[in-house]
């Protein structure tokens, strides 16, 4: 396992390695393949910026670090997104020089997922509680 | 009708992965002003200064960064291709938004309730 995370980092950092297979394909794929990445990024980010809006913004909440712990939640699912987006972006830039399908990911079903709960899990703290 | 919308399409690719860069570059430097408010509605200690100084580093860095890459782009659609993989240029913007994502923690631990 250590091996394969370790040569998947490498590939993210060493672009080289991904050249070195298939055929160089048409620019627009690999133009389309970076507008994924970054929008991907984008919702980490906002993900990070909505956890540190919560941090800000959200008054102290009287059940203690409730307030502090959404916001940390928060920054870890965005970087967590961010680095699947490199992930993705790289084996996606393979498969396409190597003429091979696009990698299929679990991982929007599971973010959604995270957020729908989350969602619930506010609207429950505000009922029970009176305040966010 | 000169053209078949498909090739519009075709040559407003690298234009709208230009803008793409842009709207990274918005999100970064809004992150960035979030954590800085943070800081400014909480208060905070030395670490949390020093974190909230870092991200504002790190988003300049991020900044530059995107901006490379656009200004690759311009010179590749000036000149009609041809047009440059993104490179380590990925890995390095997750990088820092990692980074980031770390030191924003700090700040909120650091800073006061």
């Amino acid at each position: 396992l250590n091996q394969h995370v370790f040569s998947a980092i490498r590939q993210w950092f060493d672009p080289r390695r991904i050249d070195e297979v298939g055929a160089t394909p048409d620019y627009r794929f690999s133009l389309a393949n970076e507008r994924t990445f970054l929008a991907w990024i984008r919702t980490g980010l906002a993900l990070i910026a909505g956890g540190l809006g919560v941090a800000a913004f959200v008054p102290s909440h009287k059940w203690g670090y409730v307030r502090e712990v959404m916001a940390i939640v928060l920054i870890l699912l965005g970087a967590s997104v961010a680095i699947r987006a490199v992930d993705h972006w790289a084996r996606s830039e393979r498969a396409i020089r190597l003429g091979q399908p696009l990698p299929r990911s679990r991982f929007p079903a599971l973010l959604a997922l995270a957020v729908a709960v989350g969602a619930a899990l506010i609207v429950v703290l505000i009922l029970v509680t009176g305040q966010p | 009708v000169s053209e078949a919308p498909e090739s519009r399409g075709v040559e407003s690719q690298p234009h709208r992965t230009r803008l793409a860069w842009r709207r990274t570059s918005a999100a970064l430097v809004t992150s960035g002003l979030l954590a800085a408010a943070v800081l400014l509605h909480r208060g905070g200690n030395f670490v949390a200064v020093l974190a909230v100084t870092a991200i504002l580093a790190l988003t300049y860095c991020g900044l530059r960064l995107s901006s490379r890459r656009v200004e690759a782009l311009d010179q590749a659609i000036a000149a009609g291709g041809p047009y440059e993989r993104a490179g380590r240029t990925p890995a390095a913007l997750v990088t820092l938004v990692a980074v980031n994502a770390l030191l924003a923690i700090v700040v909120i631990v650091a800073s006061g309730r």
